[in-house]
């Protein structure tokens, strides 16, 4: 597909920033065997999330999920990350391009800040704040707890030079004199997820009073009020006299839908869902009788099953939701409360009294979006984000050139990490087969000491001025090299480099060291940069125990340096009894079928075919129909009125073509076994139904949905009754457009109620489409549409927009009072209420149009859970691995998911999922073979009583009782948690690094001389 | 009992509370050096016997410190991990040890500061409850 | 399987009360399986006692060892080569294990330190519920599976009696009526008649009233 240069750089990917979206799209190439170069223009890495405090739908903590994954992107050797880093000029093609990049200077040298914290509390002003406040500005930031990299930044806006930091810093890793460094790197893709900024309330102060009242927050500066880590400490007081708010208002599309100037007109898709969130999370966590109300036009959560949390919100939870345009907020001197002024549903002005306001503010563009647009030689829309298209919804206008997140449109996590691994996908096509892996065979034998004593290293690494002002380290070096088995104590400096590294294995060489302890950092951060450590000095990476003396000691004892140093001989001898009796894990070498088998043969399923043909092995793309394309083939056009059918035909046409791709229609699966990178898939095919087994190593399942077939509303039983999708042929056709005098439609039919309480997500756009489609043929045609709430995301809101300007009459209905049909003869009357006449109309329409959702095949989804070992969610489609972070995987490793098959889903989706899960695929087929070395539950055969407690505790089904009768732990699946070992009567299972004995010598050895 | 400092050892798991713990430190916080941390992968991992192991060696308490309820990485770990508590605590009555002096908590990752505090509490209420008592036997017997 | 629970700690602190060492035996078999005698317990039992005695004042050493089966024979004896050095041996086992070590090696107490239950099936992870008594004649064929003996609280075999009610024994709200079970599967399995006919009085020889059993199987007791 391309002609490489140079070896080095056809494998090689630059992304430009580093939130969530970048994070994953570096973390996915990574994981597929491509260099990454992960720009970014802050100091840290993570974007928007670490400023939210929690996350919908399931308002987990998302810092848990962002610092594993930022610690790998930050720390796999094939990610380089590039904080305060932009792009200059990209030049060149796809596939051998040549971009300059520019660093600016942090004035401290990340290689060795160690993030102790010394200059924060050294600068004089006292304007360093290590807690992440309301306020970001402060000189040296590190944003939040968890940053990647581990080091400070200085701000010189705000430095006056004094010095003080410099005197404090133990590794000298403070230069007031750095300069700005340009480099030039060689990319054969580049992904853009340089992300969007939040919408400034500033230009509507008017409005909102944002910056005049105090108690006016935006909904990310509320995110940070509710912070453990926020200014307040996770104490609930609003900002102008500390008091607990009980009465908060939300103020929806704060600078968003509104053609005002100094707002945005499009919808920003996400904010119902935050503020939904922030109400939930405020009232369960602060103040049972807090009173939260959310002012909204239409309330919007469209993703997966968000329709359901709004019910829950509104229902069980006691959020008040008040229908309503908010007008402007106003300050009552005398309460010092705020005062909200609002017109409702019927037109009438309504006040409100609130303690706090919280502005359910918007996204846009980047403020450099056009400057980076501009290096990156590409096209914007005209709201400043990167221009897509319906069909390519991760291309920019320059090939090779891709983007993903926020870059792209205001966007929820799930979207997001969608999008970066479609992204991923698509860059990797442009560059050359990818480098083999590191495996276990490049890297030396490692050694048998089986029978030897142990012969342990210590070694104190880093302890800079911070450590050392608290711990003596002569005393707990006298005392580690009288521990039993030490042979060798040490000091190293990680901080300049690799020096240290080389260091380590060197002695290890030197003093025949089988067993390592490293006192200094905690294993969380610095864990598996040593265990590589060793393991390339020939160790197993299992012979490593580590002293947290850092943040565990000395930074937490600094009074008491008597104590500390107490405490740190104590944690030395109880990592030095930990790894004496370390035992080496097995890496388990697995070989891997590179091919790949994608189930359903539409938009996603050929999207995910067409991502991985040529990039692994072979794809059988397996379509139960005889025709591709699935539900798809039944679209006429899109929403800004794109004919559907040629783009269809060019893809189908694409999958036909493509040598590495062996289509099978009408081919059923009937059956699977055996595991990821080695999957045999059984599969009935042809008129004859043949029976025929596939090899396979990675499994993408996108089957689809199907059309509800109402019940509802004389369906069937009158001609004038259709779906939208019939509405649409009828369009297309060009036939009976003359016809359509009035025409009506309903949403929501077969959704959002009892039987489905889920969202259809698309039927509003549907009807949006067809509205302007009838009105395109025949202006004067009256058109209704009675919906409950129009769920328009993004500039899809433009078309709404439009087709109220065009006169489409939007009248909304409540479910306790929806629209009643009733036909006399041929005369067929719908009735419903306007709520702003307040009364009721009757319309004899020419044509009645149902808008009706996709809805989970069911019986077809539950065999094939069934086959595939997997499970349905609440609407009846397959559920994920996790709804937030990996929206693309199932649980069952080495399958994957796209499509309706998840949720109903637009073309767009459709084809950005299907590449996503060909660019997760990737991570794996790239692999020649899968090797696993984390820590797995072991066991014992001899003792296991078959009790099958272990069977009925793993949260993941994984042991079983095999023909030999004890229990078997597949060590591909087991993650490592240890509750069966923990459970198990017999003592028979146990779990490598935490094994009894061991973790009694730990204990021993930290009591030691307690008694 | 005022030059009393208990020996307090924390089962901390791996997610979040030994994170909060790192965090704890970063932030500059202290609590009670006493307060010692072993880590594990979840708290499911934490048996009984370590808990009991653990005061058996001298601990005055002992914390089993996991997610948030609903947060576990492996699901339910922690929720093990705090039926395990109440069976210990149940035969430690028994055997005329204070229950009280083991107990379970939860902490997110990035909770230093919660952490901090539960430990500097722990450890004084384990204070005001003096030492482990098979101490005095101990000595008693030697 | 057999079920057992450990004996309370203070009955367990009596019986060992005299001794200084003592050598805590488990089984792995059913004891381990309802979670009250395999190599954990024992372990934590060493715990609570070492720790129970050191509180005291009057310490105790306490060895753990694990057999296979302690109802064999052929298993007892590998206690042979250190049971000398104990006191005494306290067995986790069921009373048949207990039993049998303690016919091993007469001159030495051998003491219980559980309380066998029952004969029961495992409901779920951690909850075993009683389904066999023993009784020699199993009548299970003729009342759907359902065992009138363990499971009605009167034993009776013409059930129910006037305390059943909605289902549940009058003994607890909790507690299944076994003829209410027993009626329930009949119907489902079309078998109703088997209701109807009454049951004998039972011959209870065949249980414990006719004397301690044995089974002796000629073809094997060479």
């Amino acid at each position: 597909m391309n002609q490489d240069n140079s070896q080095r750089t056809s494998n090689s990917v630059l992304v430009l920033g580093g939130g969530i979206a970048g994070i994953k799209a570096s973390y996915d190439l990574a994981e597929a065997g491509r260099q990454v170069y992960l720009l970014e223009k802050k100091p840290a890495l993570g974007g928007f999330l670490p400023l939210l405090d929690r996350q919908f739908p399931t308002n987990d903590c998302n810092i848990c999920y962002l610092s594993p994954d930022a610690d790998k992107a930050g720390g796999a050797r094939t990610v380089q990350a590039m904080p305060l880093t932009k792009l200059v000029t990209l030049e060149g093609q796809a596939g051998e391009f040549n971009a300059k990049v520019l660093t600016s200077p942090r004035f401290i040298d990340v290689d060795r800040c160690n993030a102790c914290g010394a200059c924060l509390a050294a600068c004089p002003q006292g304007a360093i704040s290590f807690t992440p406040g309301l306020d970001t500005s402060s000189p040296t930031c590190l944003r939040y707890p968890q940053a990647t990299p581990q080091a400070f930044a200085i701000d010189m806006s705000k430095c006056d030079r004094c010095g003080e930091c410099i005197k404090v810093c133990a590794p000298e890793a403070i230069d007031l004199d750095q300069e700005e460094v340009e480099q030039s790197l060689e990319v054969g893709s580049v992904v853009l997820a340089s992300g969007a900024e939040a919408w400034d309330p500033a230009p509507m102060e008017e409005w909102y009073g944002h910056t005049r009242f105090p108690d006016v927050l935006t909904n990310l500066e509320f995110e940070q009020l509710m912070s453990a880590a926020g200014p307040t400490g996770g104490k609930f007081q609003r900002p102008s006299d500390g008091r607990h708010p009980k009465r908060i208002g939300w103020i929806q599309c704060a600078g968003s839908r509104t053609t005002k100037e100094g707002g945005n007109s499009y919808c920003s898709s996400i904010c119902c869902m935050i503020s939904m969130k922030e109400a939930i999370w405020a009232m369960e966590h602060f103040e049972a009788d807090l009173e939260a109300t959310v002012f909204f036009m239409d309330m919007r959560p469209m993703g997966k099953d968000y329709e359901l949390y709004y019910q829950r919100a509104k229902k069980e939870l006691g959020v008040n939701f008040v229908r309503c345009r908010p007008h402007t907020v106003d300050y009552k001197e005398d309460t010092g409360d705020l005062r909200m002024s609002y017109v409702d549903d019927h037109g009438t002005m309504g006040e409100v009294d609130l303690d706090l306001v919280v502005l359910g503010t918007g996204f846009c563009a980047a403020g450099d979006a056009q400057e980076q647009a501009a290096a990156l030689g590409i096209e914007l829309s005209s709201y400043r984000f990167v221009k897509a298209d319906e069909f390519a919804p991760v291309n920019t206008t320059r090939p090779g050139v891709y983007a993903c997140g926020m870059a792209l449109g205001p966007q929820d996590i799930p979207g997001s990490l969608t999008q970066a691994s479609a992204a991923g996908c698509m860059a990797s096509a442009n560059l050359a087969a990818p480098r083999a892996l590191r495996r276990e065979d490049d890297l030396p034998k490692e050694q048998d000491f089986s029978g030897q004593e142990p012969r342990i290293g210590v070694f104190f690494v880093d302890w800079g001025r911070v450590v050392q002002e608290v711990v003596d380290p002569t005393a707990v070096e006298e005392a580690a090299a009288k521990l039993g088995g030490v042979v060798h104590v040490e000091k190293l400096e990680l901080s300049y480099g690799q020096d240290g590294l080389s260091a380590l294995e060197k002695a290890i060489s030197e003093h025949q060291i089988n067993r390592v302890v490293v006192a200094g950092y905690s294993p969380r951060t610095h864990g598996r940069i040593f265990a590589e450590a060793i393991r390339k000095a020939g160790l197993n990476r299992a012979y490593l125990e580590m002293a947290n003396i850092r943040e565990q000691d000395a930074l937490v004892h600094h009074g008491d340096p008597v104590a500390a140093t107490a405490k740190a001989i104590t944690l030395v001898r109880t990592a030095v009894a930990g790894v004496r009796q370390a035992k080496p894990t097995p890496s388990l070498t697995l070989p891997f079928n590179p091919d790949a088998m994608v189930v359903g043969g539409g938009v996603a399923g050929m999207s995910a075919a067409l991502g991985l043909a040529g990039q692994g092995g072979k794809v059988y793309l397996v379509e139960r129909g005889r025709e591709l394309g699935g539900l798809a083939n039944e679209l006429a056009r899109t929403l800004d009125g794109r004919p559907v059918a040629p783009e269809l035909a060019e893809m189908v046409q694409m999958v036909k073509a493509n040598s590495n791709i062996e289509i099978l229609t009408d081919t059923l699966v009937v059956d699977h076994k055996g595991q990821v990178g080695s999957f045999i898939t059984g599969v009935q095919t042809g008129p004859g139904m043949f029976y025929r087994q596939i090899n396979h190593g990675v499994t993408i399942l996108a089957t689809g949905a199907r059309r509800y077939e109402p019940t509802e509303y004389l369906y069937g039983q009158d001609p004038k009754v259709m779906t939208q999708l019939e509405m649409e042929k009828l369009l297309a056709s060009g036939e009976g457009g003359d016809a359509l005098d009035t025409v009506v439609m309903i949403q929501c039919v077969g959704s959002r109620n009892d039987d489905n309480p889920t969202c259809g997500r698309i039927c509003c756009r549907s009807a949006v489409k067809n509205a302007l489609w009838i009105k395109e043929q025949k202006p004067d045609a009256q058109v209704f549409v009675l919906y409950r709430d129009m769920r328009m995301p993004f500039t899809s809101e433009d078309a709404y927009r439009q087709a109220r300007e065009e006169g489409v009459l939007f009248v909304r209905y409540s479910p306790d009072a929806p629209p009643r049909v009733s036909k006399d003869g041929d005369t067929m009357e719908v009735i419903f209420k306007d709520h702003i006449l307040d009364r009721e109309l009757a319309v004899e329409p020419s044509a009645l149009v149902l808008s009706t959702p996709q809805i989970a095949a069911d019986e077809d989804t539950e065999e094939l859970c069934e086959i595939f070992r997997l499970q349905q969610g609440p609407g009846g489609f397959l559920l994920e691995d996790h709804p937030k972070v990996k929206p693309i995987d199932t649980p069952a490793p080495g399958v994957f998911a796209a499509g309706s098959v998840l949720a109903p889903a637009s073309l767009a989706e459709a084809r950005t999922q299907g590449l996503a899960a060909a660019g997760r695929a990737l991570t794996m087929v790239s692999q020649m073979s899968l090797v696993l070395d984390t820590p797995v539950a072991k066991v014992n055969g001899d003792r296991c009583a078959a009790c099958l407690i272990c069977v009925r505790t793993c949260p993941y089904g994984i042991p079983y009782i095999n023909a030999d009768g004890y229990s078997e732990i597949d060590p591909a699946q087991c993650l490592g948690c240890g509750v069966c070992a923990a459970e198990c009567p017999a003592q028979a299972i146990q779990l490598p690094g935490y094994e009894d004995d061991r973790m009694l010598s730990r204990t021993e050895a930290l009591l030691e001389g307690v008694l | 009992m005022s030059d009393f400092e208990p020996v307090v050892v924390v089962f901390a798991c791996d997610y979040c509370a030994y994170t909060a713990a790192d965090v704890a430190g970063r932030m500059n916080l202290s609590y009670p050096s006493g307060v010692r941390i072993l880590r594990v992968p979840c708290t499911g991992k934490v048996e009984p016997l370590y808990i009991m192991q653990a005061l058996q060696k001298g601990a005055d308490g002992v914390l089993v410190a996991g997610c948030l309820v609903g947060d576990c990485h492996f699901k339910n770990g922690n929720l093990r991990a705090a039926a395990r508590v109440k069976r210990v605590q149940t035969l430690l009555d028994d055997i005329g040890i204070d229950g009280q002096r083991v107990a379970m908590v939860n902490v997110s990752a990035g909770q230093g500061a919660k952490f901090a505090e539960i430990a500097t509490e722990f450890s004084n209420k384990i204070g005001e409850m003096g030492p482990n008592p098979i101490k005095q036997g101990a000595k008693a017997a030697a | 399987m057999i079920t057992a629970e450990r004996k309370p700690m203070e009955e367990i602190f009596h019986s060992v009360e005299p001794y200084g060492k003592i050598l805590l035996v488990g089984c792995n078999e059913c004891v381990t399986v309802c979670h009250a005698g395999g190599r954990k317990e024992v372990a934590m039992l060493a715990s609570a006692l070492r720790m129970g005695r050191l509180k005291q004042g009057a310490p105790l050493t306490v060895d753990e060892m694990t057999l296979e089966r302690q109802c064999d024979p052929e298993y007892a004896e590998e206690l042979a080569l250190v049971v000398d050095q104990y006191d005494a041996v306290c067995s986790m086992a069921c009373g048949c294990g207990v039993q049998t070590v303690a016919e091993r090696y007469q001159g030495l107490p051998v003491l219980p330190m559980v309380n066998t239950e029952f004969m029961g099936s495992s409901e779920k992870n951690g909850v075993w519920a009683e389904r066999c008594a023993g009784c020699g004649n199993c009548v299970l064929g003729l009342t759907g599976g359902i065992c009138p003996i363990a499971r009605c609280s009167k034993r009776i075999f013409n059930g129910p009696c006037g305390g059943s009610s909605k289902g549940k024994c009058e003994i607890s709200p909790d507690v299944d009526c076994a003829w209410q079970l027993i009626w329930d599967r009949l119907k489902q399995l079309g078998q109703t008649e088997l209701y109807s006919q009454i049951m004998a009085p039972k011959d209870w020889r065949s249980a414990r009233d006719g004397g301690p059993r044995r089974i002796v199987r000629e073809d094997m007791a060479i």
